[in-house]
C-alpha cells in the first residue's frame, strides 16, 4: 500500500459559479501538475461532464471518481458518489426531477456548459443548477445507500450550505460514510469546534471553481486507486485510512 | 401588568395548525426568535421561546427541546416530515404550520406584544 493524493470536490465550467476554463483537459492537466492521482468531479446538482472528465484522465492515468454536489431542501451541500455510471445517471434524473426547473439567467448566475473530453463545448444545460431540491437530507442519505453510494456532507466548517451550519449537528438517519471540511480549517480545529463529528472520518477538499484552486487535499493509503479501496479507505477499514493534508491555508 | 401570551393564544390569532405537540400548548411564550439555521437558533433561543422558520428538518425537535422554547411556527406552507411531527409529539415540542411566510407572522407575533430575543 502507499498513498494516493486526492482532490475529491472539483467544479467543472457546468456549474454556473465555476470558471470557464475548467474543462475535462484543463482541469486533468492541473490535477496532473499538482501530483493528484485521484479527483472527484462534482457539480452542483448535475453530473453532465463526469464522463468527459474520466475519459480525459483515462488517457493520462488519473483516476476521476464521478458525482454530484446535491443542494438539499434544507440548504445543505452533500458530495454524493457512485461506483457506476447508471447509478450517477439514474440519481441526476432523481435531482432534475427534484430541482424547481427555473430557467439559468446566464447574464445573472454564469454559463452552464456541457463539455467533451478534449474541451469542446456539446452544449449547454438550461434549467438553473444552482437550487436547493426539494429532496430531504433524510431521503438523500436513504436513497444514495440504495444505490451503493458514498454520501459526504460537503465544506461542514462554512458558514453557509453546511450540515453543522444549517442543522445544528449531524441527524442520526443520515449515516454519512465521512465528513468533507474546506482548505480553511484543520483537522485538529475541526475536531475541536465541531464536537459531533467525532466517529466520522474526514477529508479535506479544495472546491475548485477555478484551475488554480485544484490542490493535494486529501491522502488515500489503499493498495490501488480504486472505488472498494477508496471505500474502504473512507471507513477506515483493513488497514486503509484518509489523511488530510494538514497545511492549512488561513 | 405584564400581558402573558401562551402557545394557544398564538394558534388562535394566527388561524395556523397544530401539527404536533397538542398536549402543550398552555406554556407561556417568553420573546420570539426567528432563523433558519439550526447553529444559530442553538446559540441564541432561550426557555419559552416561540421560534418561527421554514426549516422542516427532524432536527428542529432537537433544537427546540434543547433550548427550551414553547412552540415553533413553521410557516410559508412547508410541511414538516412525518419524522418530525412524531418525534415532536414524543418530545413534547408544538409545531404550529401556516401558509403565513415568516415575515407576516412575526409582525402578528410582535403586534401580541412579544419581543424578540437577543443574543447574549
Amino acid at each position: 500500500m502507499r498513498l494516493f493524493w486526492a482532490d475529491l470536490h472539483i467544479h467543472t465550467a457546468l456549474s454556473p459559479c465555476a470558471e470557464n476554463e475548467m474543462t475535462p483537459p484543463a482541469i486533468i492537466k492541473a490535477a496532473k501538475a499538482k501530483g493528484l492521482e485521484i479527483i472527484g468531479i462534482c457539480d452542483h446538482n448535475s453530473a453532465e461532464n463526469v464522463m468527459a472528465v474520466m475519459e480525459a484522465g483515462a488517457t493520462e492515468g488519473i483516476t476521476v471518481i464521478g458525482g454530484i454536489e446535491v443542494q438539499t431542501l434544507e440548504d445543505v451541500h452533500v458530495l454524493t458518489f457512485f461506483r457506476h455510471v447508471d447509478a450517477l445517471t439514474c440519481w441526476q434524473e432523481e435531482i432534475y426531477a427534484a430541482l424547481p426547473g427555473t430557467w439559468n439567467d446566464e447574464a445573472r448566475f454564469g454559463e452552464q456548459l456541457i463539455l467533451d473530453s478534449r474541451g469542446r463545448i456539446t452544449g449547454k444545460l438550461c434549467i438553473l443548477l444552482l437550487a436547493s431540491t426539494s429532496m430531504s437530507i433524510n431521503y438523500l442519505g436513504k436513497r444514495v445507500r440504495e444505490l451503493e453510494g458514498i454520501v459526504i456532507p460537503a465544506h461542514i466548517d462554512r458558514p453557509s450550505f453546511s450540515l453543522i451550519r444549517n442543522l445544528g449537528f449531524v441527524p442520526d438517519a443520515l449515516r454519512p460514510d465521512c465528513m468533507e471540511i474546506s482548505r480553511n480549517i484543520s483537522v485538529e480545529q475541526a475536531r475541536d469546534r465541531f464536537p459531533c463529528v467525532a466517529g466520522f472520518s474526514l477529508v479535506k477538499s479544495s472546491d475548485a471553481h477555478r484551475l488554480n484552486e485544484i490542490s493535494v487535499s486529501v491522502g488515500f493509503w489503499i493498495e490501488a486507486p480504486k472505488w472498494d479501496e477508496i471505500l474502504l479507505a473512507l471507513r477506515l477499514s483493513d488497514g486503509r485510512y484518509v489523511k488530510p493534508e494538514e497545511t492549512a491555508v488561513r | 401588568m405584564g400581558n402573558i401570551v401562551t402557545v394557544r393564544d398564538i394558534v388562535d390569532k394566527l388561524g395556523c395548525e397544530v401539527a404536533a405537540g397538542s398536549r402543550k400548548l398552555d406554556s407561556r411564550i417568553s420573546f420570539g426568535y426567528s432563523s433558519d439555521l439550526l447553529s444559530d437558533v442553538m446559540a441564541v433561543a432561550g426557555p419559552g421561546d416561540i421560534w418561527v422558520t421554514v426549516q422542516t428538518h427532524q432536527n428542529i425537535v432537537a433544537v427546540g427541546s434543547l433550548t427550551g422554547i414553547s412552540a415553533i411556527v413553521v410557516t410559508g406552507g412547508a410541511d414538516p416530515a412525518p419524522e418530525t411531527v412524531s418525534k415532536a409529539d414524543e418530545e413534547g415540542v408544538p409545531i404550529l404550520t401556516t401558509e403565513k411566510p415568516s415575515f407576516e407572522v412575526i409582525g402578528i407575533l410582535y403586534l401580541m406584544g412579544i419581543r424578540g430575543r437577543k443574543r447574549e
